[in-house]
């Protein structure tokens, strides 16, 4: 069925008329589609996903309909985590940090694993090779330790300092 | 703490999904970056139950600081090694952990490890997925070692499995009647009726690599078996001959993915097709590097060409997209033919000038990705610029890019050659190498010179972690002003405890390093290890055939 759509509501309103095959890349849709028996004719509400984020979803999931099945997580393949992102992923990835923790949820609701896997090693590569200051000014989080608590800190890193 | 709650944050994120985000992270970046960053955090790092620890090439300070953190509830892969970079580091990680402690430990490796702590750890064979072992020098001395392994191997919950042992006693381990491996790696050469015996014995079998079979009668061989369980093979370092490969490839009809390294006369691609349509129907993967000389010197690309004409038929190329490269050797008449993507992870490289190279792959020096998988490549710089020198012309001819070596090995005979680290970089990655070997004679005249070229080497070796000077005449003075900071192990020759002592002295930086002891250090003296313990209190040592080892 190649071309049929589907109309997806987000939270704010806004309908989308996404092809089915495009849609079905979220498992989350997939499943009402099939399990639940939802009428393709009806208006399927998408509660938590805001129509700046969705539209962001349809960019992604549109370039990526055709790529391959990903390979099931069970151990082996958690190993081969790789932190490669493909160019067409690192320039659609370059928003704020808002928008992409955002796109992370949604691709957690709508079940899209290639998304949320792309974002959160988005958000790994942000973290990777800073101190503990830095990760807290890159994503503004506030120091909650005790200074006994940071000193007990210091000594657990000592190793760090004497690399 | 985030200023805004409502705004998704990192620090907002529900514990599942940043549970996905330590996924992509390294362990020493989780445990010391990111569960500092705040009290959530660091309460989030104790209930991940994800971590793949590797301690190889760690610190000992940092594999202390590890140890002391880490829940061993929450670590499901687990690597130890004792070899030079970490000595005695599996008997000092159980000092700190019962093994009855790693309820969710799935996957273990554990390279070089004393036989007598094998036997210790492995009441706890029970639950793990994936095994893989070596033992320290190979030796094994308990007579009931073997008949561990072969209980270990009929393990119900084992699937993969990754071992070596020396070629006596792989014939005499007792392959158990049943087991349930879906994945099998011997890095060694195995007889016929082992082979045999292991794959009647595994029908979950569908992945095995091993160096080689070795078939001394093929009249054992029974036509009527079959082992059609198997969907990978590799010989990683054969010397089948036509006959023989035949014999065993029509034991083995499911095959999806042959991978042959080595073998005699095996080079003819007509034979090769006819043989897949008639008995590897659904071979879709078929890696291989063989080797041959002509019997006569071939002068030309054309000649060179003709041995590859057997792989240039309909079926090669447009049915199985498979398709060749050939190395000619002008000097010593031998040549080398490779599936592409080369699948040889070590090679020997011979200067561009000596030899003649043909493909069927039109696009074979434009595709850089076609030497991805070698990862050692070992080299003469003496020979490889006398020869380059002859036609300096030939520096902008093509070559193929080797970007993913991580380890180089390169012989110097005499003089540093003069222009051969720009040389190198025409070719190789250089910023890719994190292991070098230089084998290099330091005489007195000429030192000055060669340490300059190897500090301008080093330059462009940024992400090196190992670096081993093989020479007898460095003097410990010229070894401490060589070594870069970011030099995590060193491997060197020393003349004298002095020596020892100022390396260790004056290089704070290493994680570990190892002496070739060029003086009698057969038992290290009491004021020698007080000395150590004294500048480095946290250090394990090893001291054995004329190589002290010292991790800090």
């Amino acid at each position: 069925m190649a071309g049929h759509k589907i109309k997806l509501q987000s939270n704010d309103g806004d309908i989308f008329d996404v092809e089915v095959e495009i849609a079905k890349l979220s498992i989350t849709i997939k499943t009402m589609l099939e399990d639940l028996s939802m009428n393709e004719e009806e208006i399927i509400p998408l509660p938590n996903i805001n129509s700046a984020i969705f539209k962001k979803v349809i960019q992604w999931t549109t370039h990526h309909k055709d790529d391959p099945p990903l390979p099931p997580e069970d151990d082996e393949n958690r190993e081969k985590n790789t932190n490669d992102i493909s160019s067409w992923d690192q320039e659609f990835l370059k928003v704020d940090q808002g928008t992409l923790f955002e796109l992370i949820l949604a691709a957690n609701y709508l079940d899209i694993k290639g998304l949320l896997d792309v974002t959160c090693t988005s958000v790994a590569n942000m973290i990777k090779g800073k101190t503990s200051e830095e990760i807290r000014q890159t994503f503004n989080i506030k120091n909650d330790f005790t200074p006994q608590e940071e000193e007990q800190i210091k000594k657990e890193n000592e190793w760090c300092e004497n690399k | 703490m985030a200023t805004n709650i409502n705004i998704p944050s990192l620090f907002t994120l529900p514990v599942e999904l940043i549970y996905r985000i330590l996924n992509n992270l390294d362990n020493q970046t989780i445990l010391f970056s990111f569960g500092n960053v705040c009290k959530r955090f660091q309460s989030i790092i104790n209930t991940y139950n994800q971590y793949k620890l590797n301690f190889q090439s760690v610190s000992k300070l940092c594999f202390h600081s590890i140890c002391y953190l880490i829940h061993p509830e929450n670590i499901i892969s687990l690597t130890l090694s004792n070899d030079n970079k970490t000595p005695n580091q599996i008997k000092c990680f159980f000092s700190f952990f019962q093994i009855q402690q790693f309820t969710c430990l799935r996957s273990l490796t554990l390279i070089e490890i004393d036989e007598n702590d094998f036997h210790n750890i492995f009441p706890f064979k029970n639950i793990l997925i994936s095994l893989s072992f070596t033992f320290r020098n190979n030796i094994l001395q308990n007579s009931k070692t073997l008949q561990l392994i072969s209980s270990i191997i009929s393990n119900n919950n084992l699937r993969h499995l990754d071992f070596f042992l020396s070629s006596s006693k792989i014939d005499d381990l007792i392959w158990p009647n049943q087991c349930l491996l879906q994945s099998l790696v011997l890095s060694n050469r195995i007889n016929f009726i082992q082979f045999s015996t292991i794959l009647s014995y595994s029908l979950q079998l569908k992945k095995f690599v091993l160096q080689d079979c070795i078939i001394e009668d093929l009249t054992d061989i029974d036509s009527l078996i079959s082992y059609p369980q198997l969907i990978s093979l590799t010989f990683d370092d054969s010397e089948l001959n036509v006959n023989e490969c035949e014999l065993i490839l029509s034991l083995t009809p499911s095959l999806e993915y042959l991978h042959i390294v080595g073998g005699t006369n095996l080079s003819n691609g007509f034979c090769w097709e006819k043989f897949i349509q008639k008995k590897l129907l659904k071979l879709n993967k078929f890696e291989f590097a063989f080797c041959g000389t002509t019997d006569v010197r071939v002068e030309d690309s054309i000649n060179v060409e003709s041995l590859i004409t057997s792989f240039r038929t309909p079926f090669w190329i447009d049915n199985k997209h498979w398709f060749v490269v050939c190395y000619y050797f002008k000097d010593s008449a031998n040549y080398s033919i490779y599936s592409l993507p080369i699948c040889k992870s070590k090679v020997r490289f011979y200067p561009h000038e000596d030899k003649i190279t043909c493909s069927t792959y039109s696009n074979f020096y434009n595709d850089v990705s076609m030497t991805d998988n070698v990862r050692e490549m070992q080299l003469n710089l003496t020979d490889l610029m006398a020869r380059h020198n002859q036609d300096v012309k030939n520096t902008s001819a093509s070559y193929t890019l080797f970007r993913k070596l991580n380890k180089l090995l390169l012989f110097i005979d005499n003089e540093w050659p003069i222009g051969s680290i720009e040389y190198l970089s025409t070719f190789i990655d250089l910023s890719y190498i994190v292991e070098l070997l230089i084998s290099i004679d330091f005489d007195s005249e000429s030192v000055s010179n060669k340490l300059t070229n190897i500090t301008h080497l080093l330059k462009q070796t940024l992400n090196l972690h190992t670096l081993t000077i093989d020479s007898s005449l460095t003097s410990a003075e010229n070894i401490c002003l060589l070594v870069p900071d970011y030099i995590k192990h060193l491997q060197v020759s020393v003349k004298n405890i002095d020596d020892t002592k100022l390396i260790i002295e004056q290089l704070k930086h290493l994680s570990g390093v190892t002496f070739e002891t060029l003086y009698d250090i057969k038992c290290l003296s009491p004021e020698f290890v007080t000395w150590l313990m004294e500048k480095r209190n946290q250090s394990t040592y090893r001291n054995e055939n004329t190589f002290l080892s010292i991790w800090f």
